[in-house]
């Protein structure tokens, strides 16, 4: 598999404070790739040395296998990005602020109308922000003008930190189809970071979880999903005899509807249903449920941040 | 290269930079020649008040004062609306070294300083015009020749004030040294050794070449020399090496 990008060994310090702690991550070629982390856990941190703005302490970046040096930066012709807020100036209108970018890569000034074409800022009706002020401009037209900017040169990949922070539930939407978009009909290789694990699960096809600087799981969102079970859930004939068997093993357990929920591993299943069988009580439903993204990134991150949108 | 001196020129569209660089520039000339126009007029007309004293005039203010801390206020707002517009991680996001971003900068508002100070030589001239004096073609070439190497020698205190404007990330802090800075200036007549300060050196340069002090040249020039050296170097050096976006 080809990668956009790589990191080896990554990490930051600050004096005393490791933001960013021997971090690993692939991410795919063409693919959405969703950067998981509560705030503070070294996200923007990690962008920011992707992105050559700031110094990594230790360790290797590669963008599609080429090394990357920060005053060698030639690699970034390949990148497009948004770092926390787009910034524009806001003296001058959208166009014209396009225009600058297009003028330091190099870009022909038609680039300019398909990028605000493909972010919705442009169409053929009547819809046409090009002449109007950026300072006049509503936050979720920031972020496609942001969009539109980092898209001017036609990057391989896009970096998008926290994308939808600010923006309204439609405009949430609209970003997520946006991203999804992009990624589908143009292959670019999109790696957005968030702490809204939501808007990862709905548009990411791999993600990685970081904490405290140091990435805890990379996969695809369904390897994450099903690689630990969550709780059994148990239906048999004798559920009085069934909860003491479950007792004697000291597991958890609830009582659900028409049996109980146990909360066990996956390796005590066959244990569970053996003395079961042993002990001759009829099993009618033996289910191993998963935990979800959710449950994991919680457990992961200890403590629920008031910020997630479950 | 020639592309970030071209996106620098967009950039200021608008704002303050470009209007308050040419009027602070070129209102002094205008009030001095007002001025002259109300009281002098007829010390003109007999020829008792010339094109030499004007000028004279128009420099000891200009050179003085206004000129160096407009270019302060120019290079330090060139670095600080990047900061204000939080568009320096777009421009380090480009493909270009940090030197070539950071020299790409300097080298627009070296031009348009010496912009600045032709505008300044072409506003003496036609206000020398208009106020009635005789004027020949050397003194044409020698007083706008006096204002564009002003401006040249000034250039030195532009790599140190966008060195002060990244360090503090504040328009402040950079402002209240450059105005400090300015203080020498008005002991150029006073202490022999003014030109120690980068400030007052490029005004003793072009006053020692007017013969309007009694200094040797080279030692503006050599105190030049170094500010511009090491101002740049650390610039550059600073830029390349901090964490700085």
């Amino acid at each position: 598999m080809e990668y956009a990008i790589e990191t080896k060994q990554l990490t930051k310090r600050y004096g005393n404070f490791t933001a960013v702690d021997d971090l690993e991550i692939k991410v795919p070629a063409g693919k959405v790739y969703g950067f998981l982390g509560k705030n503070g856990s070294g996200k923007t941190t990690t962008i920011r040395m992707i992105m050559g703005l700031i110094k990594p302490n230790n360790g290797h970046i590669q963008i599609f296998g080429h090394e990357m040096g920060r005053n060698h930066n030639e690699y970034l012709a390949d990148i497009g990005a948004i770092i926390e807020t787009p910034g524009f100036y806001e003296n001058l209108s959208a166009y014209e602020n396009l225009e600058i970018t297009a003028k330091m890569f190099k870009t022909k000034k038609c680039k300019i109308n398909e990028s605000l074409k493909i972010v919705g800022l442009l169409d053929d009706e009547d819809y046409d922000v090009r002449g109007k002020s950026v300072g006049k401009f509503s936050l979720g037209m920031k972020q496609r003008l942001g969009i539109a900017n980092a898209l001017i040169h036609s990057p391989r990949i896009l970096i998008l930190d926290e994308p939808t922070n600010g923006l309204d539930p439609a405009g949430i939407i609209e970003m997520r189809k946006l991203i999804r978009h992009l990624s589908e009909s143009m292959g670019i290789t999109i790696f957005v970071s968030s702490h809204l694990l939501s808007e990862v699960q709905q548009i990411a096809d791999y993600i990685a979880i970081i904490d405290k600087g140091q990435l805890i799981q990379e996969g695809t969102i369904e390897s994450i999903n099903s690689s630990e079970q969550s709780f059994l859930i148990l239906e048999t004939d004798q559920l009085t005899n069934t909860i003491q068997i479950i007792e004697s093993l000291n597991f958890d357990y609830e009582n659900i509807h028409a049996g109980i929920k146990v909360f066990c591993t996956r390796k005590d299943n066959i244990k569970i249903n053996k003395l079961l069988v042993n002990n001759t009580i009829n099993v009618y439903n033996l289910e191993s449920v998963s935990k979800t993204l959710e449950e994991r990134f919680l457990g992961i991150t200890n403590t629920l941040n008031s910020e997630v949108i479950l | 290269m020639i592309q970030l001196i071209r996106s620098e020129s967009l950039k200021y569209k608008s704002t303050y930079i470009y209007t308050l660089g040419l009027l602070g520039m070129i209102s002094p000339v205008i009030l001095i020649a007002i001025g002259t126009l109300m009281v002098r007029d007829d010390l003109i007309t007999q020829g008792l008040y010339s094109w030499h004293s004007f000028t004279g005039r128009v420099m000891e203010l200009f050179t003085f004062l206004i000129g160096p801390l407009i270019t302060s206020f120019i290079a330090i707002s060139a670095v600080f609306h990047e900061y204000q517009s939080h568009t320096m991680g777009n421009i380090l996001s480009t493909p270009y070294s940090r030197s070539k971003i950071i020299s790409g900068k300097l080298v627009y508002i070296a031009l348009f300083v010496i912009g600045l100070y032709a505008a300044v030589a072409l506003t003496n001239t036609i206000c020398a015009i208009l106020l009635g004096f005789p004027i020949t073609l050397s003194e044409v070439i020698d007083y706008n020749s006096d204002f564009l190497l002003a401006g040249v020698a000034t250039l030195v205190i532009i790599p140190l004030a966008m060195l002060l404007t990244l360090i503090f990330r504040s328009f402040i802090p950079a402002m209240v040294i450059s105005i400090a800075g300015i203080i020498p200036n008005l002991t150029v007549f006073h202490w022999d050794k003014c030109y120690l300060s980068p400030w007052a050196a490029p005004e003793v340069l072009v006053l020692s070449i007017a013969g309007n002090l009694k200094i040797n040249i080279i030692y503006p020039t050599i105190s030049l020399t170094i500010y511009s050296a090491l101002f740049l170097i650390a610039l550059l050096l600073y830029f390349r090496y901090s964490d700085q976006y």
